[in-house]
């Protein structure tokens, strides 16, 4: 897990990002108010139930979300190469051909089963070549082809594949592929949108671990979105949870694990066994995630929460630092941890005490 | 900042019902699916009921005058031909055959070309490796010459026949939906999910009837209106050219005896203009019409379709492009939200907008 450097920047600054599907009476809101920073080489994780809005919220940034999704509310800023004149553009109000320039050179995009955006009557190294064909027309022929090698070799895979075709690859293989093209730009911001889930342990591993060695070598951002919490856990260096199209709790990797503070951050954790420690019966979260077309009122997860008070019912809360933790940056949306201290007394599972220190 | 409240969502999420009848088949209310209707409604209407309508018998000579048509007139509301006949009993007339043999015609040529084109993309093989040859040898005969020859050895009697000239016509036009329909039918063949039917062990027939023919209905639809839309033409030239009975009133017909008599040369426009329009009327009412058709079947086009009062109200284009999802008007105006946390994330830097 690294380190923030204090003096740094973020590179991506997401705020208040709301998301429907659809516009008028029919619309779903099916991202609310989300935020979301993103700081150079760090990796972010996001986390929550299928449906919860992660992969809007994702494709929403890099404004690829399909139809009938319209970004309603908020700015995603982002912050240009040393060697581009210095600024900060909005990516909700950039043009088409500034959103040309900054794909791909600048954030890249893994999709959900990636592999299957290989063309596949071409060869791999013909669609490796060929964003570097366009990207970067000064390189000659035997650089580009240089180039795709490299990237092969930097994701695991020999360079000879480069003659092969999608279909004589396996999955593994071409989800690898699909990586080194997205890194074939060098760009400062991967979004990986689960992007091993069709991968078994093995295979989803190696991925992984290759990943890390090519972020702490090459530097770029990494937004990780996954289901799987134990796993982000791992890789991540701050995590958000997702719940209703909400971001719910927002913390740094270690801290989340040590000491959830939304009701259904501590759900998530208590899904999953731990491999260590001490024999533990698994809770899980009762109930399924709400209707977006009916969302409760008030906190969208009191109907699941066994801590739901009144308050939760009645208002919605919102993303701010909890009572307990004003040193550190994280943040939770839960009344439980409402700093005006309205909450009498704070169940021991989410009450564990600040950590020292902390990790950054 | 110490509380948000909650939008006025209700307290109990009322129980969802989803309606019985989702895929009606319901035009999309667009201009262009109205104005075609209502064109070919008329026609359709005209069709039935034009002979009755009819102010004059078509073949009626109205008064032994002197052999110059008269222009349009309270008597005469298109005015007359040479002989004095009524253009107007003669347009209305004419509209039957027209239609009859374009439809009838368009819908054999579709049975036709769905029988012979799905058969060979399915089956494949020496199947298709003689289908094939079929549909590409009537793709290259030329169909005006072999129409002229086949309705030349029918004489005056029976041309004058609808359904003999729409059957002919079918056997011209059915080519292009074949081979259509066959390159559709090889791609669909190994797709997952024909593949898995074929796996359980349906019928050919069945996995043809229920699993890939939904997705060929946009095809045969916009197949079958515009194989009405050639036989329209078609018919119009074989009259036109006088290969059909020229006592036989259609549209085609008229502008036989028009040309006939030098209409044109003469500016004598109320006996060609009105059945020249009627045909390019029919067809365009056609070709709306598909226009509905396709916006209908495509699902994305459909889910994706705005009303496009909604949709300006919203500040959002009518139609979205992939890659470029729209913003509405109202989150690019700029939120005190966001100007603070400009300040916040980026204090050195001026944001381009």
């Amino acid at each position: 897990m690294t380190t923030r450097p204090t003096a740094s920047t973020p590179l991506l600054d997401v705020r208040g990002l709301s998301v429907d599907y659809g516009v008028g009476q029919d619309a779903v809101r099916a991202v609310t108010d989300a935020n979301l920073t993103l700081y150079p080489g760090e990796v972010t994780g996001l986390a929550g139930e299928s449906g919860s809005g992660k992969s809007t919220f994702a494709y929403a940034i890099t404004r690829l979300l399909r139809a009938p999704g319209v970004i309603t509310a908020g700015s995603v800023r982002l912050r240009l190469a040393a060697g581009q004149p210095d600024g900060v553009i909005d990516l909700l109000a950039a043009t088409e051909w500034q959103l040309r320039q900054i794909r791909w050179s600048q954030i890249a995009v893994v999709m959900q089963s990636a592999m299957n955006a290989l063309n596949p009557v071409f060869r791999i190294g013909a669609q490796l070549t060929d964003v570097l064909r366009t990207h970067r027309p000064q390189m000659s022929r035997a650089e580009r082809d240089e180039r795709a090698a490299e990237l092969l070799r930097m994701v695991g895979i020999t360079p000879d594949r480069l003659r092969a075709y999608p279909h004589e690859l396996s999955g593994g293989m071409r989800q690898r592929a699909m990586i080194a093209m997205a890194l074939a730009l060098e760009p400062r911001i991967v979004i990986m949108d689960e992007p091993t889930t069709a991968l078994d342990v093995v295979t989803q591993r190696e991925i992984l671990e290759e990943l890390a060695a090519l972020r702490e070598r090459l530097g770029f951002a990494v937004l990780f979105i996954t289901h799987d919490l134990s796993l982000l856990l791992e890789i991540a260096d701050s995590v958000s949870i997702m719940y209703a199209g909400r971001v719910v709790e927002q913390a740094s990797a270690a801290e989340l694990f040590r000491a959830p503070r939304h009701p259904y951050t501590l759900g998530l954790l208590g899904s999953f066994p731990s491999l260590h420690g001490p024999r533990v019966t698994m809770t899980g979260i009762g109930g399924s995630p709400p209707d977006l077309r009916h969302p409760p009122a008030g906190c969208p997860f009191h109907p699941r929460c066994s801590y739901a008070m009144d308050v939760c019912r009645e208002r919605t809360p919102c993303l701010r630092t909890p009572a307990r933790d004003e040193i550190s940056d994280r943040l939770v949306s839960c009344w439980l941890h409402d700093p005006a201290g309205s909450s009498p007394s704070l169940p021991p599972a989410l009450a564990a005490g600040p950590s020292l220190g902390g990790s950054r | 900042m110490t509380t948000v409240t909650s939008v006025g969502a209700p307290g109990v999420p009322s129980p969802v019902t989803i309606p019985a009848t989702r895929r009606r088949f319901r035009l999309p209310h667009s201009a262009k699916v109205i104005t075609g209707t209502t064109l070919l409604g008329i026609f359709v209407f005209l069709a039935i009921f034009g002979s009755t309508l009819s102010p004059y018998d078509p073949n009626a000579i109205a008064s032994a005058a002197n052999g110059v048509p008269q222009p349009p007139s309270a008597a005469h509301l298109l005015g007359t031909t040479n002989i004095q006949q009524d253009v107007l009993s003669q347009l209305l007339t004419g509209t039957r055959p027209i239609m009859v043999v374009a439809f009838l015609a368009g819908a054999v040529a579709t049975v036709l070309s769905i029988l012979i084109g799905v058969a060979a993309g399915y089956f494949g093989g020496l199947v298709d490796d003689l289908l094939s040859m079929l549909i590409n040898v009537s793709l290259v005969l030329p169909a005006l010459p072999l129409l002229i020859v086949l309705a030349g050895f029918l004489g005056a009697s029976s041309s004058a026949n609808d359904l003999l000239i729409a059957l002919i016509i079918a056997i011209t036009g059915w080519a292009w939906g074949a081979r259509v329909l066959r390159v559709q039918l090889l791609s669909m063949r190994s797709r997952d999910f024909v593949e898995s039917a074929r796996l359980i062990g349906e019928r050919p027939w069945r996995i043809i009837g229920f699993e890939i023919m939904p997705s060929l209905a946009p095809i045969i639809a916009s197949s079958f209106l515009f194989t009405v839309i050639y036989a329209i033409g078609t018919y119009a030239s074989l009259a036109y050219l006088g290969l059909i009975n020229a006592s036989h009133w259609s549209w085609g017909t008229m502008l036989f005896w028009a040309q006939n008599k030098d209409a044109v040369q003469s500016g004598w426009w109320w006996w060609f203009v009105p059945p020249g329009l009627a045909i390019a009327l029919l067809g365009t009412a056609l070709a709306l019409l598909n226009f509905g058709i396709d916006e209908f079947i495509n699902p994305r086009l459909r889910a994706a379709g705005l009303s496009r009062k909604a949709a300006r109200g919203a500040g959002l284009p009518r139609r979205f492009r992939l890659g470029l999802t729209p913003v509405t008007a109202q989150a690019l105006g700029g939120t005190d939200l966001a100007d603070s946390a400009q300040d916040r994330a980026f204090p050195d830097t001026e944001i381009s907008r």
